[in-house]
Parts: C-alpha cells; structure tokens; sequence
C-alpha cells in the first residue's frame, strides 16, 4: 500500500472514528471496564485529529480519495484546510468538555453528539457528490438540535425548538435542490457542475436559490440569525463545538457547490446583501451585549456575514482563511470565557478611558472605503479571477490599519507609536502576503466565479454602513435622530415586547380602579 | 417629549398610593434579599441573613417567598441515612428534644404506658420515625402568587410572570453597567428614565401603547404609583406587591443592592421596580374586569392546609409501615400523634437529627485536653488562617515536624487597603464586617520603581483600544485566530505545562507609611495577642495566608481567603512580617512586655490550597541580621503539601493514578483551563473550634472545621474571645449558611451548574443568554454527579472557654448571641479540658447530652460515608 493508499485509510477512519466512538458511549458499550467512559470518544476524536492532519499533509500535494459504494470522500487543498479545523475543533471540545462536564447527567450525550457531528461534518466537508453531502447536513442538523436542547431547561428547549425550525426549512431545500440536481443531471461530482448548469439555467438558478437558503439557515443570516444567539444556553463545550465548527458550514456548501451557485448573478447578490445586513446587526448587536457569551454570539453572527460576503464576492481563498481563523478564535474564547472575571479586575486596575462608541471611528469610516476604492482599481485592471480576493483582502487590511489607528490613540511616546504604525503595516502587509500565497495554493481546488463578482455592490454597501455608522456615532442631533437611535438599538438588544392581548381603544377605555383585583394572601417571606 | 403624549388625564387615575410610599416600601422590601456582592471580591454571605433576627425555623419557613427549598429534602435524608451518614437513634434523639416522644424510653415492654397511647402496639417514636422514613417526602410550596400577572396566569396557567422576567432581565443584561461598547441611549436618565425612552422610541409597539410609556411620570417612585394604581392595587397591599417583585429575580435585586452605595451608584431598586411594573403593566394589558373576578374566585378556591384525609392517610402508611393493621382501631390515635409534627416540620427534625450524629461525633472525639500547655520553645510556628483547609496543612506539618501551629483570622487583624505598585485602584483586604483602617503600599524591589510588565500592559491597552474600533472585527479573527486557537489545543492538552506557570512569586515589601510609631505597635500587639504569641516565640516564625490559584474560573475569589475579602492572605501576611521584624516596633513590643527573641524571624507565605505548594514570600527582603538557611522548613512544607494532596484527591472527581503521577496532576489541577472543580474550597465545613490546639491536635477533622486558636487562661477580661465571637465566628457563620443554602436549592440559593454560565460585566453570572443574575455557589462547590462533597448543616461552634466568660461576650456581641438563640448557630463548651460539655439553649446552658437518646454509633470516624472516593472520576 503507498502512501495515498495508507492516507486514503486514514480518511476513512478519521470519517468513522469519532461517530463509532459516540455511538458507542450512547449505548453504553465502553467505560465500565475502565470506568471512563468520556474517554473513548476524547481519544478517538484525537487520533481523527492526528490521522485527519496526515491526511491534509498528503493531500496537499494530490488529492486523498476514498470510496465506499456510493459514498466518495474526497480531500483536495480546500478539504484540507476544513478537515484539520473539523477534526482539530471536535478533539478539542470533547477533551475539554472530559473535565468541564464531569458529573453533568447529560455528558454521555453529550459525547455521543459530539462524536457525531465531528463524522457527518467530515462527510460534509469532503464528500465528492451530491447526495452524501444531504444525508451528511441532515445528520449535522438533527445532531446539533440535540445538542442545543441538551441541558432540558427552559431556555436550552425554546431554542432547540427554533433551530430545529430553521435547520427544517434549510433541510428541505437542500433536499429539494438536491432532487432537482440529481434528477436533472445525475448524483455528479461536484467538481462537474460547472460544465452541466448551462444545459438547464432556470434548474440551475432554482437550486442555487434553494442552496443558498440552506447556507443561510446553518450559518445564522439574517434573518435566521435568532437560534445561534439562543444558544447561549446550551454548555459551554456545546458553544464551542457551534460556533468553531458548524456555522461554517453554509459558507463551506456555497463554495462547494459554487460551479452551481455562482452562476446565478440574482444568488451572488442576494448572498452578497444578506451577508452585509448580518455583518451590520451581527456587529452591532455584539457591541451592545455586555455578556461575554451573548457578545460572542453576535460576534459570530457578524463574522459569518463577513465569510458570506467573502463567498459571494468570489474571494473564496480570503474567505476560507478567515473561516479557519474565526473558527479556532471562536473556540478559543468560548472554552476561556470564564476568565471574564479576572480579565474585568486587570482592566478596572488599569481603566482606559474609551470613547464607549469606539475609539477612532473616523478612521474606521474614512480607511476602509478610501482603500476599498484603491484595491477596486487595482482589481478592474486585473480583470482576472481574483477581483474578489483583491478586494476582500484589501478590506481586511484596510481594517487592520484603521484598528492600529485606534490603538494609536493610546500611546504618546514618539518610540510607541513608531512601534504600533510598524507592527499595523507589518501585520497588514503579512496578512495580504498569507492571503497571496494560500490563494494561489488553493486556486487549483476552487471553482471559479462563472457570474459577475457584485463588487461595485460591495462597493456601495461598504459606503453605506461607514455613512450610517458616522451618522449614527455623530449623530446629526435632534430627538428625531435620538429617537432613532433609541429604535435601533431596541430592535436589536431587546426581545420583542409583548403586544398580545393589548388591542387599540381598549386601554383609553380602561378605568383600572374599578376592578379591583381582590385580596391579597398574607404578606410572606417579609422579614419583620 | 410632549408631542408623543396625549393629554389625557384619564390614563392617570388618582394613584391610590404616593411617591413616598412606594420608595419607602421599596426600602423595606429590598431587605429580604442579602446583597450580593461582586464575583471578583466574592464574599460569603447568609442569603436568609434578613430573617437572622428571629429563629431559624422562622426564617427558613418565610423564605419560601423565593419559592426554593431552604431545607434539606426529605429524599436526600434518607439516602444519608442509609449511607450511614446519621441513624435512627439520632432520629429519635431530635424527637426527644422536640418533646414528641417522652425522653425515657425505659424499656420496650413498657412503652404503651410510657407513651399513653392506649394499645398501639408499637411505641411513638416508632410510629413518627416510620413517618418519616415511608411518608410522601414533604415539599416546598411553589411561590405564591401576588402580582396581577400571576394570578392571572394561576386562573389560565398562562405565562405572563415568566414574560414580565424575560423582559425586565433583558433590560438588566444591557443596562447595568457591563462591558458593552455601544451602551443604553440616554443612560444618563437611570434604569427607569432610559427604559421608558427606549420604550417610547420601539415601533415594535403599538402606537397607543408607546403613548401610554410615553405619558407615565418621569419619576420612576411617581411612575412606580401610578403603575400600581393602573395594576388595580389595593390598598395595604403596597408592601406585598413591592415585595413580590423584589423578589421575583433575587439576583438582580441582590445586585442592585450591593451597588446602591459603591461606585455604580444611580440605578437604584425604586427605578428597578418602576421598569418591573411598566413591563407588567405592557405584559397584562388592559385585562377585562371578568378576569380580575375571576383571579378573586381563584384566590379563593385555592385549598388551604391538609384535611382530616391527609391525616389519616399518613396514619395508615406510617401504621402499615410498622407492620400493624393500618385501618384497626389505633389509627384515630395515631393520626392525632402523627399530627403533633406536620409533614412541612419534619424536614426540620431530620436537619436536627443530621446535626446531633455530626456534634456528637465530634465532641466525643474531642477528648479531655493534657493539663497546661507546653512551656519549651518550639523550633517553628506555622500561623495559619481559621479556614477548614488550612486544618489539612497544620495537621501534616505536625506529623511530620515538631512544629506548633496557631489558627486565627488569615487577614492577620490588618485590615488594609492594599495599593499595589502599578494599580489604579487600592484592594480591601479584610473582612467584609470591618472597614479597611490602613493604607498598605507595595514597593518593588527595583529602586527605579518599574512596575514588572509595564511594556506588555501598554502594549495591552493598545490591542484593547485596537479591538474595540469599528472596523476591528473585520480584520481581529485573521490575526489572532491561529494563535488563539493553537493556545487553546496547548492549554487543552498538555495543561500546565506551557500555560499553567504559577502566579509570579511578588518581590518587595508592603508597609504602612502612613502608620505612626506607635500605631504600627499597637497593630503587632493585637496580632500577637489574638495568635497567643506573646511568650514562647520560635525562632522561625511563618505567617501563612492562603489563595487558590486557578484558571479560567469565575468563581476563583470564593477559594481565596475570605478574611482577606476575597482576596489571597499573602499581602496581609507580608505586611504582618515586616512590622514584626522592624527593630522599632520589637523595642515597642518589649515595653508593654512582650519579649520577642532577637534571633526570631517572621516570614510571610502564602498556601496555595487548589495545588497544596507553600510559597515564602519576600525571602529576598530578609533584613540582614536574621538571614539564615531556610531549606529544612521548606522541606517540611513540601511534604506536607505532598501528602494533603494525596489525601484530597481521594475525593475530588478525575483525580485518579497514584504516586508521582497523581501528584503531578493534583499539583497542576487548579491551572488547567478546563477543570470545573479546581478544589473542594470550605465544602463540608460544619464546626468550628475556639480552643488550644491540644484539642483537636492528633484527629483527623477532614478539613470540615475551623480552628481558631484560644488559650482561655491568658484572656481573663475576655477581650480576645469577643473579638473571636465578633468577627472570625460572624464570618464562618456566614460560609457555612451559604454553603448550607447553596446545597439545598441549587438553583435558587447556588448558582447552578457552571457550565452553563455566562459572566456579565464582570460582576456577575448568568445562566444563559438571560435570566436572572446567578447568586451563591456553583453546584461544582458543593456537588459533581451523584456525589456530595457538603452536608448541609449549620455551624457548631465549640468553645474552652468559662461558660460565664462567654455569657458576657454574647452579651457584649448581641448579634452573634441572637445568631445562637435563634439557632442559627449551634454552640458548644466547656470551662477547662477536663469538664464535660454543655449546649447553649436559647435559655441558658445545659448538658451536652441532655433530653436526648444515647450517642449514634454509626460511622467509626468523623468522615461521611458517602460515595466512594475510587469510582468517582468516571461518572459523567
């Protein structure tokens, strides 16, 4: 056996490991003998882990293909890339879920899940057709809702009751696209699709819509960004596990399935638009939550609007990069978030006197869109295939530089700020060198753009939310624009108010002291 | 603003009760719920403290306000009696002093006589503890309900309550002062002011009813009549309404109460109760007179109290269950026996039984002490605080060495407001009942004044300035996600190798500059004097205050000191050896006769409990006439450390392996990102000892007690045990009582699992996106699993001091004397080590063992028999 032989084993295993080390715990198999039974699924998810990046070493140089009847996985450079970060999260979470969750009477469940997800998760991100790939999602979508309602409180069951809905709708469209496709063109390779659409356009488009649906329902687009934000009752593990690794999976599909996707210019810009109102009131909402999780949530949601634009732009490498990164940060500050604590007493030992909207906003409405227009010039010049990753990549950069800027603030000595101008461009510059480089390593593994990139819609949303954040942050004055602010910032932190009940005319009509409630039982709990 | 508002003065009914009485009400109501202090200085505190006036059983009766269980459940009882925890002589003993069962049960043929029951066949006590072993657990009754909103939703089982929460939790979340960059519009106005802005402004409402927020008073006491008028107040039920809304989230209320006076001031609770009553008001609607007659009907309809069926069903099992004809003729008199304890009062009677099989045990144990005490010097003293783990560290230091220990309050009496070199903001270092009296400086060792780490802390600042610009998350997750992510793998995996280095060992001094010459005396002869350290001192002396270093854990300031507010004892303990070695004060000291030895060195150290290690600080500063060889006391600690390791990993969950490897890994367990139960902290406290160490010196107490140190002879004006009374008992009562709470609702009075939590703004925890704000401990304090790590009881202080010593010092201290009549806290002594003991009853003392059924012989030693210790690593 050579070596593609040997890692196309290691594919395999690293697919089933964790789903039989799960449903083994779920049954009850494993543990009594060594009184561990979290173990199991702890060290299976690791050595999928270790097997999944040998696979991901391998495939670098040639693609690792592996097929079971139906079922081919197949891992190019992109497969890599995901596969490390699914494999690497899932072993992450469950080791640390073996100490966090100890004694909690859902653990085994949670292990069992867990080790699901991590398998169906590896079958969506290399499955090499159609078909496994639905059957994969579906698996995902029923095993997170589990995981969602794991704790059974109130709150964990509303939200797994939400998702479920959500993940339903997203489901069936992608299994209706999946139908469409299949019964057009055959259950195809994905790599295929870009050479069939052409024969059945309005098929196409109709799919591409339905796939898009199913992308924004796992990824938390508005407007079904609610479940993830919900999910801040589930156990901390479970976040972890969510937010690093399954919301990726929208942006994962459409580039996926982009020789579908992308040739529909209606899809790339509503995927476009979609992604920047979520990017808006994702961030929005994150600034106003003072709770470290629910902020992170939001964040989250901010951050897959930003990889939704990123897809929809083309700039597939960029988008790619950023949901790697985003996934291993998310998971970072998840597991740590505890240390919420300390980290509050080391700040109110040294406060900063922040302007509370954000220190340098100019910066941040002025630098982005002035760089913005720069890189579009470059990149209508370019005419090549990588307008979108130039423009993505220069955003940013460009948001880099207008961050380093607000950190600029802070310092006063001439040696410090040479300091924080150096390592911004040192930053920025090695940002767009990485993206360079791991755009041309993945250039190979992606499809390209068969419509228009929407970069002049970029262009103009851009724009508009840097208008609207100026506005907002220096508001024009008056209580009209006050009063709009009071609404946004309603519509966006706050639950909906309760109208029921409450219909017009009935409350001027309402004499309150003529119904009294009757008596009161004794005053009790009152200390005297 | 007025041109949102119509004017309408029909939507202002004459309020029935005025602006001043709602705030006075507020006021009085608020007191039912303890302040909670922020996590960061987490404090312990009674949250039944507002009933501490009267007695126990009073207190935890009326607290069912909150709708928990202030009990231990009837259920988790009788599993600890079959686990052998307490038996049923203690059952029928807690009876004997309820005086329902006649305290001399001669002999069994004789008891239908004795008893003058008639012909029952089996004895009273037999037939109540049937009852309480096979009758229906007894459980708490659910809240009941007060606000409109939940009667309504008693008549239509709606969830109107349960929305008026959500919303008003929601409004909290963001408007108590967090972290958010984008804050409240117009938080300037307070709670109230901003809600109704906000309110007024969201078109998610209907026009008249933003009308309606709209034209309600400014005022939030003004707003607050008005809603209540609106919400159909009665009159007099003003304190009961404010008062079911105060105590409708505890959490938020207890919160707003810590803060009313600190720097957060503004958001006071009147503002918190108009914003409650105009969430109501918008939940309940305009509600049809019908239903508000029918909320009447339901009120009364409501049963009140068991019938005479409940009574002779619990007759029947209790009968049956003894093995007699449950419908014969004895079931009239054992209805109305049975009926002399109602089923609410007997979780009371197993809390009692529980208590006695610990006392007893204890007491027992604690044999008659050796004549007087030691007059040679010792080689080394080890002060260490009261806390029950530094029990652990004192009894292995003397089984290995010939060192003396000494207990007392580990802020060392110096209750400082610590500045640390660097820090903007000064630490109260003291316990919460004192006011910090001192301003104690810490100097680095380096002369230029550097602060360590000045450059990573501007480079800090410049990243959270960086973080927090608009753009910033564009561009935040590409540059930090790798190494955030390959950290968190590191800190996964291989914990405490890369992350886990200990907290940096602290150089330099602490001292009161401010302190005249006379003052800095007056302060070391107070420590001396409480210590009992004014002849016989060592050559080494070791002042060692303790923290809990751990990692990524909310609830890290519960494991550190609690005499230090929260805060590790170290500083205090640095603070304390520089006044005990400055020249000047010894020769003060000397003058009002305490001789301290010219070669006797006192050294601050500090006990990390979560890895056991003992760290000397300041031993760079030693001045340079007592420096000498320090390896042997050294030596002493780590192997002392080593074995208190070992025997704690014998019940803390995943502790498993042996030998070096098991150590290695209790050693880096507190450091370890993912670990829920870094320590034990005080679980399992449940007496505390005032007396010479010859006491308790050879037993094994578990670490469940705190030993202050006592010697009742060199007190004779009682001054030292009245500060013993006032201050370390007050504090321990107040562990205890939250540990106690904490342990039997979980969810009401604890703080729920943690791994659901969610810090808000670094004071607090919820669990979730919402809800209400999480008070006490985690359920990882108290409980991981099946296994139970405390025993919910209340305090057993245990005094050697003349009982008429102690009379005058409760008399002194009326506080903690009602705490004992009352029962919050039980009270044990005995004048000299040879006199038996005796029990302080509300009416004075009697002996230990009176009234009371024959000492339990269950369970050889002091440990509880509960799970044990091998399997527990593995439950999940």
């Amino acid at each position: 056996m050579n070596g593609y032989g040997l890692a196309a084993a290691a594919l395999g295993v690293a697919a089933v490991l964790p789903l039989a080390a799960g449903g083994m715990v779920a049954l009850d198999r494993v543990g009594r003998a060594r009184q561990t039974p979290v173990a199991a699924v702890v060290w299976a998810t690791s050595l999928a882990s270790i097997l999944g990046l040998g696979v991901a070493i391998t495939a670098w140089s040639s693609p690792v293909t592996v097929r079971a009847g139906s079922v081919g996985l197949r891992v190019d450079r992109v497969g890599a890339l995901v596969l490390v970060l699914i494999t690497g999260v899932g072993a992450l979470v469950t080791s640390f879920a073996g100490r966090s969750l100890r004694g909690e009477p859902y653990g085994r469940r949670f292990f069992a899940l867990a080790g699901v997800v991590t398998s169906a998760s590896v079958v969506v991100a290399t499955s090499s057709s159609l078909v496994p790939l639905a059957v994969a999602w579906i698996v995902v979508s029923a095993a997170v809702v589990g995981l969602i309602g794991l704790t059974g409180t109130q709150g964990a069951r509303r939200t797994a009751r939400r998702a479920r809905l959500v993940f339903g709708a997203g489901d069936a469209a992608l299994v209706v696209a999946t139908v469409l496709v299949v019964s057009t063109w055959g259950d195809v390779d994905l790599r295929d699709l870009r050479l069939m659409v052409d024969s059945h356009p309005a098929i196409a488009t109709l799919a591409a819509v339905l796939v898009l649906v199913t992308a924004i329902t796992r990824s938390a687009q508005i407007p079904a960004q609610g479940w993830l934000l919900g999910t801040v009752w589930a156990p901390t593990p479970v976040s972890a596990l969510l937010h690093a690794g399954v919301v990726n999976a929208g942006g994962l599909l459409l580039v996926r399935l982009w020789g579908l996707v992308g040739t529909s210019a209606l899809v790339t810009h509503a995927a476009l638009l979609i992604g920047t109102a979520t990017l808006v009131v994702g961030t929005l909402e994150a600034r106003a939550r003072g709770d470290v999780k629910g902020a992170l949530a939001a964040s989250t949601v901010a951050q897959m609007g930003f990889m939704t634009v990123g897809v929809a732009l083309g700039a597939h490498a960029v988008a790619l990069l950023h949901l790697v990164a985003h996934g291993l940060f998310k998971a970072a500050l998840f597991l740590g978030s505890g240390t919420a604590v300390a980290t509050s007493v080391r700040a109110r030992q040294h406060p900063r006197p922040v302007d509370r909207i954000g220190p340098g906003w100019r910066a941040s409405v002025v630098v982005v869109p002035v760089a913005l227009v720069v890189a579009s010039s470059v990149a209508v010049k370019s005419h090549g295939p990588a307008a979108g990753d130039v423009l993505l990549g220069a955003t940013v950069a460009a948001a880099a530089v207008a961050a380093g800027l607000a950190g600029l603030h802070r310092v006063r000595q001439a040696s410090q700020r040479a300091g924080v101008v150096l390592a911004t461009g040192v930053l920025a510059a090695g940002y767009l060198a990485v993206a360079h480089v791991v755009g041309s390593a993945l250039e190979p593994s992606l499809v390209r753009p068969g419509a228009a990139v929407p970069a002049v819609g970029w262009l103009v949303l851009v724009g508009l939310a840097a208008a609207g954040t100026a506005a907002l942050v220096r508001g024009l004055g008056g209580s009209r624009v006050d009063g709009l602010r009071a609404q946004l910032y309603a519509s966006v932190v706050l639950p909906a108010p309760v109208t029921a009940r409450v219909d017009a005319g009935v409350s001027a009509e309402w004499a309150p002291s003529a119904c009294p409630p009757g008596p009161l039982p004794e005053p009790v709990g009152a200390p005297s | 603003m007025t041109t949102l508002i119509p004017s309408s003065s029909h939507l202002h009914p004459v309020p029935i009760v005025t602006a001043s009485d709602v705030a006075e009400a507020v006021h009085l109501a608020a007191e039912a719920v303890t302040p909670a202090p922020a996590l960061d200085a987490f404090v312990a505190t009674n949250p039944l403290a507002a009933w501490e006036g009267e007695s126990f059983a009073d207190g935890v009766a009326a607290a069912a306000a909150f709708g928990g269980r202030t009990l231990p459940s009837e259920r988790q009882q009788r599993l600890d009696l079959e686990a052998g925890r307490l038996t049923v002589a203690d059952l029928v003993g807690a009876l004997v002093a309820r005086r329902l069962v006649d305290p001399d049960p001669a002999t069994t043929d004789d008891d239908e006589a004795a008893d003058g029951h008639g012909p029952l066949g089996c004895s009273a006590a037999e037939l109540l503890v049937a009852d309480l072993l096979g009758d229906e657990p007894a459980e708490p009754s659910p809240r009941p309900p007060v606000m409109l909103a939940e009667r309504l939703d008693a008549i239509d089982g709606g969830a109107r309550a349960a929305a008026v929460d959500d919303r008003v939790a929601a409004w909290c979340r963001v408007a108590v002062d967090g972290h958010a960059a984008w804050r409240v519009p117009r938080r300037e106005l307070g709670l109230w002011g901003a809600w109704q802005w906000v309110t007024r402004n969201d078109r998610r409402l209907p026009r008249h009813v933003r009308n309606l927020v709209a034209g309600l008073p400014a005022e939030p006491a003004e707003a607050a009549a008005v809603l209540l008028g609106q919400l159909g107040l009665e009159e007099g039920d003003l304190f009961t309404v404010v008062h079911a809304h105060l105590t409708a989230l505890p959490g938020w209320t207890a919160h707003l109460r810590s803060t009313q006076h600190g720097p957060h001031a503004g958001i006071d609770l009147v503002s918190y109760l108009a914003v409650r009553l105009a969430a109501e008001r918008l939940v309940v609607g305009p509600s049809r007179p019908d239903e508000r007659h029918e909320a009447q009907a339901g009120d009364a309809a409501r049963p009140h109290g068991p019938g005479p069926d409940a009574s002779r069903a619990r007759a029947r099992r209790a009968l049956s269950s003894v093995g007699l004809a449950p419908d014969g003729p004895s079931a009239e008199v054992t209805a109305a026996l049975l009926d002399a304890l109602p089923p609410a009062e007997r979780p009371m009677v197993w809390l009692e039984a529980a208590e006695a099989a610990y006392r007893n045990q204890l007491l027992a144990a604690l044999g008659p002490t050796p004549g007087p005490a030691r007059r040679t010097r010792p080689e080394v003293q080890l002060v260490c605080c009261i806390d029950p783990r530094s029990e652990g560290l004192r009894r292995h230091v003397e089984r290995i060495s010939g060192w003396e220990t000494i207990g007392m309050a580990g802020f060392f009496a110096l209750p400082i407001r610590l500045h640390r070199h660097g820090d903007d903001l000064a630490t109260d270092c003291c316990p919460v009942i004192l006011e910090p009296s001192l301003d104690a400086f810490d100097r680095p060792i380096d002369a230029a004044g550097r602060v360590p780490g000045a450059a990573r802390a501007a480079g800090d600042d410049v990243f959270h300035a960086a973080k927090e610009a608009v753009a910033a998350p564009l561009a935040l997750a590409e540059f930090a996600g790798g190494w955030a992510g390959l950290h968190a793998v590191w800190k996964t995996f291989l914990p405490a190798r890369l992350a886990g280095r200990a907290r940096p060992a602290r150089a330099g001094k602490i001292d009161v500059p401010a302190a005249a010459a006379d003052d800095r005396v007056d302060l070391a002869h107070g420590l001396l004097c409480v210590a009992g350290l004014t002849d016989r001192v060592a050559r080494l002396v070791l002042l060692c205050g303790h923290g809990s270093d751990t990692r990524n854990n909310p609830y890290a300031a519960g494991l550190a000191c609690g005499a230090c507010g929260g805060h590790p004892g170290g500083d205090n303990a640095r603070l304390a050896a520089t006044l005990l070695n400055d020249p000047a004060v010894r020769r003060g000291l000397l003058a009002r006769g305490v001789v301290i030895p010219a070669d006797t060195l006192f050294l601050a150290a500090e006990h990390d409990t979560a890895s056991d290690k003992v760290t000397i600080l300041d031993a760079d500063a030693i001045e340079p006439g007592l420096q000498r060889d320090l390896s042997a006391p050294l030596d002493v600690l780590q192997q002392a450390g080593r074995a208190l390791r070992a025997e704690r990993a014998a019940t803390l969950p995943g502790a498993c392996g042996t030998g070096n490897r098991l150590d290695r890994r209790m050693r880096r367990r507190g450091r370890d990102w993912a670990e829920s139960v870094p320590e034990w902290g005080l679980a399992g406290n449940a007496a505390m000892v005032i007396g010479p160490r010859a006491l308790t010196a050879p037993l094994d107490l578990e670490r469940r007690v705190f030993l202050h140190s006592y010697d009742a002879d060199q007190d004779c004006d009682g001054a030292v045990l009245d500060g013993i009374l006032g201050g370390p008992l007050v504090v321990a009562h107040w562990i205890s009582a939250q540990y106690f709470f904490s342990t039997v609702d979980p969810d009401v009075f604890g703080a729920g699992t943690k791994a659901t939590h969610n810090v808000i703004g670094g004071f607090g925890v919820l669990a979730g996106p919402t809800g209400d704000l999480r008070r006490g401990l985690p359920l990882q304090s108290v409980r991981v699993g099946e296994f139970r790590a405390h025993q919910p009881l209340r305090l057993l202080a245990v005094i050697e001091a003349p009982l008429a010593r102690i009379d005058a010092c409760l008399a002194r201290n009326p506080s903690v004397g009602q705490l004992v009549a009352g029962g919050w806290l039980g009270l044990a002594a005995r004048p000299t080590g040879s006199s038996a003991w005796s029990r302080r009853r509300r009416a004075g003392w009697e002996p230990w063992d009176a009234g009371t059924a024959p000492t339990s012989s269950a369970g050889a030693g002091t440990r509880p028999a509960g799970t044990a210790p091998a399997d527990l690593g593995t439950r999940l």
